[in-house]
């Protein structure tokens, strides 16, 4: 379970506030599949970066599975999101002088899991999601599409409690996005709480509910159903 | 992935200038590490040489600028200087008076020629290396030796491999003042001195090489002129030969000629411009050379004479060395402290290159320090890379400097390399790798993730 209340981001320019966001109330419960909808600039990769602790809050709490994040040291901060996050990017954000093997294999080294067990699991991931053939390329050496997959293996590497998505098919071909998709649509089914920031109406209707943000705060909430209702 | 393969992945990916930064090091390593340890190496050498008997040897030698007037010394001008000629029997008050004194000694440098040449005398020949000078000897006594040249001159004696040999022409207790023992045979002593017995002594490796059988002792040799009975060969020298003209093994030793021959109870008469003494194990060399100072100023006058530590020589001639050494070692040092900023600028570039990297790597959950430890931990490697690669090379280096610094010199010092010095230098600059590194490790520490990932 994450809760967010109050949540605002402001950044100073000069002696006056921009803010990101203001007053974000949002709770996500586990199997649920959350898009995140807005226009061009309503705070929405913002919101993603703060309930991925990527980035913390100006004001507000942040608590996940019912412990406060809100002023945690790095240290902290940095073993929850390798335990509870995994993180699929618009732009895949592999690293490029690693194999795909050694990508997906990063977070478990943070996690501080034996080198067998992380190639075992690496190879395992890479399996699943379709590239057990592309385990030693790098990722200039691969497709959109094969580099998005990666990331997604390399999100669950750590079989963590939440997939945060930021426009994970923005730069896939449609074919290859579905792709994406489908492997989402699988994950969250089995079980994984999905939150994915889109701008597609389309990818949104996957969801079991939307999420609609404007000028930086919450502007209505679509329910379809939790996935543990379905 | 491991903290260190992924520092060596990123080292080797820029293969370039990771290359470039290992070489910087290594020079700088290479040079500072080998000419530290020349200059440890030196120190070394002289606390060995400082436990010698050489180093125990103090010599007095008449002031040719000064004559001495009793208490009044009046310094000549350069064409007025005359020679002081020291007393031998002033010796023997020098050793009453100064109790850190064991011996003394006369002691004269000679290269000696096996060929039977008369014209080669005794006490005038060709020689007088370093250590020997110019000896006082009367008349009659020189009129004598020259009818000895005549008659040695006809003498049959073996002929040996050698056409030249060198030598010290020596009062006895030279054996004494340096712990020289014979292996087999016998040394000649100051009766043999003062009868002017042809009897000489051989270093053992000498020995080895003089005759076609390799057996010296019981041979006559001709040394410029006279033919001398050998009558002992010496055990190796126990010691090193720094400070030394040349090894003792090698050496040839005859009776010294400087001393009239017939004194009372084997005492000495005549001069010499030069006496040594030695100082009993354990002695002060300092002390002993202040004390030969005040007997002789007061037989001679003040400023009569100068005294000379055979240690004091030493010192000199390694601090000269070191000198030189130091100044490589503080240009080598410069060298160090600029690659040490090359390290400093490759990490600043590579942390600012890779920030998305290091924002992808924070946002799989390493924490700011791991980021930090890690940026280290390659600026370590490629130090410690070319740390080794200078380490490596430092024997060659050493070896180069020190040929050069004792290739003019006649007492050429044993130098090895001090691999504790080059360790000490190698880890020293691993760590000023370290120090330089930090500030670009700090920034990589504290990349702000979201900034990092921002898309163009």
């Amino acid at each position: 379970m994450l809760t967010l209340k109050g949540i605002d981001k402001c950044w100073a320019r000069g002696a006056d506030s921009v803010y990101g966001l203001k007053g974000i109330d949002l709770d996500i419960v586990r199997g649920e599949f959350v898009t995140i909808m807005g226009p061009s600039g309503s705070g929405k990769s913002t919101l993603l970066q703060i309930i991925g602790l990527l980035d913390l809050a100006s004001a507000g709490s942040y608590a996940i599975e019912g412990r406060d994040a809100m002023g945690l040291p790095d240290k902290e901060l940095a073993r929850i999101r390798n335990r509870h996050f995994g993180f699929v990017f618009q732009r895949f954000h592999l690293l490029p002088d690693l194999s795909a093997l050694e990508n997906v294999m990063l977070p478990m080294s943070y996690a501080g899991i034996p080198g067998g067990q992380r190639k075992a699991r690496a190879a395992e991931l890479l399996e699943r999601v379709g590239l057990s053939h592309r385990l030693g390329h790098r990722p200039s050496t691969m497709s959109g599409g094969e580099q998005q997959r990666v990331a997604v293996a390399r999100a669950l590497a750590n079989d963590p409690g939440f997939l945060l998505a930021d426009e994970p098919t923005g730069n896939l071909p449609s074919e290859k996005g579905r792709e994406i998709m489908d492997i989402l649509k699988n994950l969250n089914r089995e079980g994984m709480t999905i939150v994915m920031v889109t701008h597609d109406e389309a990818l949104c209707a996957l969801g079991t509910r939307t999420v609609h943000l404007k000028d930086g705060a919450l502007d209505s909430v679509v329910e379809r159903g939790t996935r543990s209702e379905a | 992935m491991d903290d260190l393969r992924m520092s060596l992945r990123h080292i080797a990916v820029k293969r370039g200038e990771s290359t470039l930064a290992i070489l910087g090091t290594a020079i700088a390593v290479a040079v500072l590490s080998s000419t530290v340890s020349l200059i440890g190496s030196y120190d070394a050498a002289f606390e060995r040489y400082a436990r010698q008997p050489q180093a125990r040897q103090v010599s007095v030698e008449g002031n040719r600028g000064v004559r001495g007037e009793g208490g009044a010394a009046v310094r000549l001008d350069a064409s007025a200087q005359q020679e002081i000629s020291l007393s031998l029997a002033d010796a023997a008050t020098a050793l009453a008076e100064n109790e850190q004194l064991s011996v003394a000694y006369l002691e004269r440098f000679v290269r000696f020629t096996t060929a039977n040449v008369a014209r080669f005398g005794l006490g005038g020949g060709p020689g007088g290396g370093p250590g020997g000078g110019a000896v006082v000897v009367d008349t009659a006594a020189a009129a004598t030796a020259a009818t000895a040249e005549a008659a040695a001159a006809a003498e049959t004696a073996d002929v040996p491999l050698l056409d030249e040999v060198q030598g010290y022409m020596i009062s006895a207790s030279y054996f004494d003042a340096y712990e020289l023992k014979a292996a087999r045979g016998y040394l000649f002593d100051d009766r043999d001195v003062s009868a002017g017995n042809a009897v000489a002594v051989v270093g053992s490796a000498l020995a080895g090489k003089l005759f076609a059988d390799g057996e010296a002792l019981g041979k006559r040799i001709r040394l410029n002129g006279t033919v001398y009975s050998i009558g002992a060969v010496l055990e190796p020298y126990a010691y090193g030969s720094e400070g030394l003209s040349a090894s003792f093994d090698e050496l040839v030793f005859v009776p010294t000629r400087t001393a009239t021959r017939g004194g009372p109870g084997g005492g000495f008469f005549g001069g010499a411009n030069s006496l040594n003494f030695a100082v009993k194990a354990g002695g002060d060399a300092s002390a002993a050379a202040r004390g030969l100072e005040a007997t002789f100023s007061r037989l001679y006058g003040a400023e009569s004479v100068i005294v000379r530590t055979q240690i004091s020589r030493q010192k000199r001639e390694i601090e000269r060395r070191q000198r030189i050494l130091a100044l490589l070692a503080t240009l080598a040092a410069a060298v160090g402290v600029a690659a040490a900023v090359n390290v400093f600028n490759l990490m600043t570039g590579r942390v600012s290159r890779r920030a998305r990297s290091i924002a992808i790597q924070r946002s799989l959950g390493a924490a700011s320090v791991r980021v930090f430890r890690q940026t280290l931990l390659e600026s370590g490697l490629l130090a410690a890379a070319g740390a080794a690669l200078g380490s490596a090379f430092s024997p060659l280096i050493a070896r180069f400097l020190g040929s050069i610094l004792e290739a003019s010199e006649q007492n050429a010092i044993e130098l090895s390399l001090r691999w504790d010095l080059v360790a000490l230098t190698a880890a020293l600059s691993v760590l000023a790798a370290f120090l330089f590194a930090a500030p670009p490790a700090a920034n990589a520490a504290g990349t702000v993730i979201v900034d990092a990932l921002r898309d163009e």
